[in-house]
């Protein structure tokens, strides 16, 4: 049963609280013979990659605490740069509402401060290093049973209800087709499934949707350029000391 | 040895081999997961509030790949099958019934049942007050499983895992630190 919500502002919106940039593929990926996935060099190298850990871990630091204040004048780079390090700084696993939020003037929401000041946030949310030291991490050697999953899709929608917004490691380990990081923002229930809303950092401003299964008690993740869609395992991270 | 570090060993001793299962053993206990699904609906009688059905069952591995099929019984809580709005799937109470017995229940009367993809965007079902036909949703007869090759890897997994368990738990404890 969803958990009353508590006074936490409004929910996460797409795309408003994403960015409008996308984290790009390292590699393009075509179907092989055996009719799965395989790697080949990309023709044009990508720019800014190998950061969906990074983005979600930004867009819900953002979400948790920066206030947009589109009525004030825009501020210079130095500002901007200033404000964004602010947010980037504060922890994580903050829930709303926080005390002292940064404000961002100029803009109404990430979305449309991402595209307008879009080398400068690149510049200062990028950390390629970060998704190999996020603490969550040891999570995924360990196995996921169905109830563990089935506890996820109801945490998520309990999470759905305080106006929260879960980042979310989707993994199939020790399988490597498959290691995102998202954020879960909707839910719409059936009584066979529950379909989850989700912000792919690889997917700028496009609306995804990640199905659960209530009587496999599994994830299923859409395709995508990179995974083929099927069954994954999925946790919640930045939401505990441990993850 | 003081009694509070024989406690502390033993604690550490009980964690560690909790977490045998975990590693090796339990990825390959989840690679060898199967889900049954059915496939085929047989025949079908509502004795009383309970729905008996028997069928084909289809055996997948996780990415659908079938590996068997199986025949099955169930026996199945019909009233909250006409709950409305719908109940979801897995609050449905199924219990397994020998497919040979299914039909044989005293006073079990022969019914019309359509089974239901179960899929997104399906429309709701009507359930008729006579219950001459009843809908059921194809998900509340799913069941789990484990592929029989898992078994006979678990003393080798759980050796390795006594093994490396223990590395793990340590380069955890330095890994801690470094994390965001």
């Amino acid at each position: 049963m969803a958990s009353p919500p508590r006074e936490a502002g409004p929910a996460f919106r797409f795309p408003e609280d994403t960015f409008a940039f996308a984290n790009e593929l390292v590699s393009d990926y075509v179907v092989g013979p055996n009719g799965r996935l395989h790697m080949v060099p990309r023709e044009v190298p990508s720019e800014y990659r190998q950061n969906c850990v990074t983005m979600a871990r930004a867009a819900r630091l953002f979400y948790a605490h920066a206030r947009f204040e589109p009525s004030q004048p825009r501020a210079d780079a130095a500002t901007y740069t200033a404000l964004v390090e602010e947010v980037m700084s504060r922890d994580p696993r903050d829930k709303r509402p926080v005390s002292g939020p940064v404000v961002i003037p100029g803009y109404p929401n990430l979305y449309a401060f991402s595209r307008g000041e879009e080398r400068l946030v690149k510049r200062v949310v990028d950390d390629r290093l970060g998704a190999y030291f996020q603490r969550g991490n040891w999570r995924m050697i360990l196995p996921f049973t169905r109830g563990h999953q089935r506890n996820m899709a109801e945490r998520f929608l309990e999470a759905m209800g305080r106006a929260e917004a879960p980042v979310v490691h989707v993994v199939r380990f020790p399988a490597v087709d498959i290691n995102h990081t998202v954020i879960v923002y909707g839910a719409e229930e059936t009584p066979e499934e529950i379909l989850f809303a989700f912000y792919d950092p690889n997917y700028p401003g496009l609306p995804r949707r990640m199905r659960y299964d209530r009587a496999r008690r599994t994830f299923e993740y859409p395709e995508s350029d990179f995974f083929s869609g099927g069954p994954v395992r999925v946790y919640e991270v930045y939401d505990a000391p441990l993850y | 040895m003081r009694r509070s570090t024989r406690r502390l060993l033993a604690s550490f001793a009980v964690a560690a081999s909790g977490l045998q299962v975990a590693c090796l053993t339990g990825k390959t206990l989840e690679g060898g997961r199967l889900d049954e699904s059915p496939e085929t609906l047989h025949e079908a009688c509502l004795d009383g509030d309970t729905l008996r059905v028997r069928y084909t069952a289809v055996v997948t591995a996780e990415f659908g790949e079938a590996v068997g099929r199986r025949e099955r019984g169930a026996a199945i809580d019909a009233s909250a099958l006409a709950v409305q709005p719908r109940l979801p799937v897995h609050e449905i109470a199924v219990s397994p019934v020998d497919p040979a017995d299914v039909m044989r229940r005293a006073g079990c009367r022969p019914v019309e049942v359509r089974l239901m993809a179960g899929a997104s965007g399906e429309a709701p079902p009507e359930i008729p007050r006579d219950r001459a036909r009843i809908a059921l949703p194809a998900p509340v007869l799913h069941r789990d499983g484990t592929a029989a090759w898992v078994w006979p890897l678990l003393p080798v997994t759980l050796a390795l895992d006594t093994v490396v368990t223990p590395t793990l738990a340590v380069l955890w404890v330095v890994y801690f630190p470094m994390t965001d």
